[in-house]
């Protein structure tokens, strides 16, 4: 199976809702064994299980890392049927936009409606860079609010968030590594793939359901002390409806609804919006040299 | 059958008295700044050499910022984007204009095709709290959103073909 790459907050509506319909459908079916949560594993052996197949040939035989939850499909299964759905709903959708576009004269229906309603959401939703939640992050892109490229600095609340994030611990160890080898310069993207997307849903990982991939800089001073961060992400329509297809080597992803700018002809919402944070990090000096 | 009928002219008449209510709130939602510090704001842009806005351009009050964009742009040959003008308790606080080099690049990390673009930000705060000035280029995958300042900015646009009246005068000096 390809790697699904995701960014931003539409699609994952959709794969939350195929996602809970999937459970619900799921948890409305009888119990087929008897589970033990504690062990992850089944007191009885499945009756729907083929009898000449071993105890846990459903699960690849790899019961602890492949758990049956329902005792008849396999946590990989239940993510494979999710992803589905998700991908073809999102193909269905793709399909219809591309034969059924909105005329110029729909869009500028549509867009004259819009104002006031940016009007309440520039009410709602912070600009300010120093106090903006991940929250803001969202509706200020489809909103089309604040000013892109938005510059956060050390010590706004998303940037502090930012510093504990998986992305940007890897890229600090890697950074440490290098720096340690003599290379004081480090590029490390953070990739949000399927794992990530199931992940970030179980977890309520605000800033990967904002940010999706992002990439991380880190510029190390020469006695590796010092180091200074840099993370870029983009907020576009493209990233936010990609999970149709993955990205193919050096090309760019199928979102179902393509880029738009700013201000540029279309629907006047989700244009591209730009941020940039940028903090530095030092060691603790003492404890460098104690250690060495 | 004439029922049916009636029902149905109801029911359109429903939706037109729907969408003009619709509309009309859109109007009355302005907050009156367009007048202010939209076109009739131009003069004294000219004078801080500011990009001034075109008269054949679509004006946008949304309450807290003023849009104002070329609504047929040629979206392939290098151009000015577009201005945001940003209030803070209804006084104009700044404005920021976009310029679009007509050329795409692309950027491996996000995997994503995004727009050359520059964007120059002029802040109305008092002269005390330092240089009103601030640019931005978005060139190149190795140039993401890289400071560069006016003089720099200016000159890029310049290659792209952009003229005096599209760009503003500048800063003087």
């Amino acid at each position: 199976m390809e790697t699904k790459k995701n960014n931003n907050p539409v699609h994952h509506a959709a794969a939350c809702a195929a996602g809970i319909l999937l459970v619900w459908a799921c948890s409305a079916q009888p119990a087929f064994s008897f589970y033990d949560p504690n062990t992850g594993r089944w007191l009885s052996r499945d009756r729907l299980e083929d009898p000449t197949q071993p105890s846990y040939g459903l699960l690849a035989n790899d019961p602890n890392n492949d758990v049956d939850y329902l005792g008849q499909v396999s946590l990989k299964q239940i993510k494979g049927l999710i992803t589905d759905s998700v991908t073809g709903s999102a193909d269905a959708i793709f399909n219809f936009l591309q034969n059924h576009p909105p005329t110029p004269r729909e869009i500028s229906a549509l867009n004259k409606l819009l104002p006031p309603l940016k009007r309440k959401a520039a009410g709602i939703f912070d600009v300010n860079t120093s106090t903006m939640t991940w929250r803001d992050i969202i509706f200020d892109w489809f909103f089309e609010l604040g000013n892109t490229p938005f510059e956060f600095k050390d010590k706004d609340k998303t940037t502090e968030d930012l510093k504990k994030h998986e992305g940007v611990n890897d890229a600090r160890d890697l950074a440490k590594k290098r720096c340690a080898e003599g290379k004081p310069e480090t590029e490390k993207t953070w990739r949000y793939g399927v794992d990530q997307f199931y992940q970030s849903l179980s977890s309520a990982d605000s800033i990967a359901i904002a940010l999706g991939s992002y990439s991380v800089s880190v510029k190390a001073s020469s006695d590796c002390c010092q180091f200074e961060f840099s993370v870029l992400n983009d907020s576009g329509w493209e990233s936010a409806t990609r999970f149709r297809k993955a990205a193919t080597p050096g090309g760019t992803h199928q979102g179902i609804i393509p880029d738009r700018a700013r201000n540029t002809p279309g629907i006047q919402l989700g244009g591209t919006m730009k941020e940039h944070w940028t903090w530095k990090e030092t060691c603790d000096k003492d404890k460098k040299e104690n250690s060495q | 059958m004439e029922g049916n009928m009636r029902q149905g002219q109801k029911g359109k008449l429903a939706v037109g008295y729907l969408l003009t209510t619709l509309l009309l709130l859109g109007c009355w939602g302005s907050t009156g700044a367009l007048p202010k510090y939209g076109l009739g704001y131009n003069p004294q842009r000219e004078k801080l050499g500011i990009p001034t806005i075109p008269t054949n351009w679509t004006l946008q009050d949304i309450g807290k910022f003023i849009d104002c964009f070329d609504p047929n742009p040629n979206q392939k040959a290098p151009h000015r984007l577009a201005k945001r003008i940003f209030l803070e308790n209804g006084a104009i606080s700044r404005e920021v204009d976009t310029f679009y080099s007509g050329t795409n690049f692309y950027y491996p990390p996000e995997r994503l095709t995004l727009p050359q673009e520059i964007s120059i930000q002029y802040d109305y705060a008092p002269a005390s709290k330092g240089n009103p000035w601030k640019a931005y280029a978005d060139l190149s995958a190795d140039e993401r959103l890289k400071p560069v300042s006016i003089g720099e900015a200016r000159r890029i646009l310049a290659t792209w073909g952009l003229r005096k009246s599209d760009v503003g005068g500048g800063p003087p000096g």
